[in-house]
């Protein structure tokens, strides 16, 4: 949480002075390319990482390397039919596979209720000395080159029908949220286009159940 | 105002002309996000509640404002990355600008096909800085 604070009052000033304008015009093309591979590279790291745990024989039935198998061989077989609704299709069988491990393991069902908002966590200043100092810092720019610089490109690149968003509207778009939930225990959060790391998040998802 | 009405035409369209594609591809994120999330809210680090709603009110805000896919993410290096390998991939590439000059055509963005060539190269180097920085530390 301090880390988000943290982070959404230097990119919403840095915006509004108009420093990420400046950023974005000095910053060479590659470095902005370099750091978006960087991130799908993580993300296919993280997605093998995690699939590293699982075997084929498995003592529990909805957890195992057949489902990711299955998943992929899917997911590689429809390849050729872009319009084809992978995620959608993976989402509904995970969300079953969820609800029946929770009805059969004696859980309690989730129920309705009303959420009450305004119960603010504040971080104390020891809080925000350590979020801010150890995750906070190193995030700012990233979150600049990420969530700003690369998403302007990016945006221009993949919809050029569309009018890019400025970098200085993005930068406040980012400042604004952050400094919105994270007064209320959200998490920190930051804008992306979903790129090539998605080829991975089926099996993420589905390691994740 | 402009932009706003413009980007609602466009999100109209776009989800008439290819709907369950849409609905899809809206869930893409939720593979970098739900693992974050539930770690984080195991944890105790984060309201879950909090978190859903508010993140599902920017996602709807910014993508009827702007009118691209522009997802509503988790900030991946508070979670999954570590300090030195952002700055590894930034020296890394600084040097190689300064060292080649390549700074010449680098400054014009608007010459994607020699940007996008430097894929290859970009990826080496950057493989290179993490994997030399890791094991540094180890």
């Amino acid at each position: 949480m301090a880390a988000g604070i943290g982070v959404g009052v230097v990119v919403m000033l840095l915006s509004i002075m108009g420093m990420i304008k400046k950023a974005a015009d000095m910053i060479p093309l590659p470095i902005v390319k370099g750091i978006q591979v960087g991130a799908g590279l993580s993300l296919c790291l993280n997605a093998g990482s995690m699939l590293s745990n699982l075997s084929l024989n498995q003592s529990k039935w909805d957890d195992n390397l057949f489902w990711a198998i299955g998943a992929f061989s899917i997911l590689y077989g429809f390849s050729r039919l872009p319009k084809f609704p992978f995620a959608l299709l993976v989402f509904l069988l995970g969300g079953i596979f969820a609800a029946v491990e929770v009805a059969t393991s004696n859980g309690s069902l989730p129920a309705f209720g009303f959420w009450w908002p305004f119960n603010p966590t504040i971080p104390t200043p020891d809080e925000f000395a350590t979020g801010f100092g150890t995750a906070g810092i190193g995030q700012i720019s990233l979150t600049i080159l990420n969530s700003v610089i690369a998403v302007r490109y990016l945006s221009e690149d993949l919809m050029p029908t569309r009018p890019a968003p400025s970098v200085t509207a993005l930068g406040i778009s980012v400042g604004l949220m952050n400094l919105t939930g994270c007064w209320f225990g959200a998490m920190p959060i930051c804008h992306g286009i979903i790129s090539y790391a998605n080829l991975s998040i089926g099996c993420v998802w589905l390691a994740n159940q | 105002m402009a932009l706003f009405a413009s980007s609602f035409k466009h999100n109209v369209q776009t989800f008439k002309k290819n709907p369950l594609g849409e609905i899809a591809g809206s869930l893409g994120d939720l593979g970098t996000l739900l693992p974050l999330m539930t770690a984080l809210t195991a944890g105790g680090s984060i309201s879950l509640t909090a978190t859903l709603i508010f993140s599902g009110v920017f996602n709807i805000c910014s993508g009827a404002f702007f009118g691209i896919p522009i997802v509503v993410s988790d900030p991946l290096l508070i979670f999954l990355y570590r300090p030195e390998v952002v700055l590894g991939v930034c020296s890394i590439g600084l040097i190689r600008v300064g060292a080649t000059h390549e700074s010449c055509c680098l400054y014009r963005p608007r010459s994607p096909a020699i940007s996008k060539g430097n894929y290859g190269g970009w990826y080496r180097c950057g493989r290179r800085g993490h994997v030399t920085l890791h094991h540094g530390n180890d």
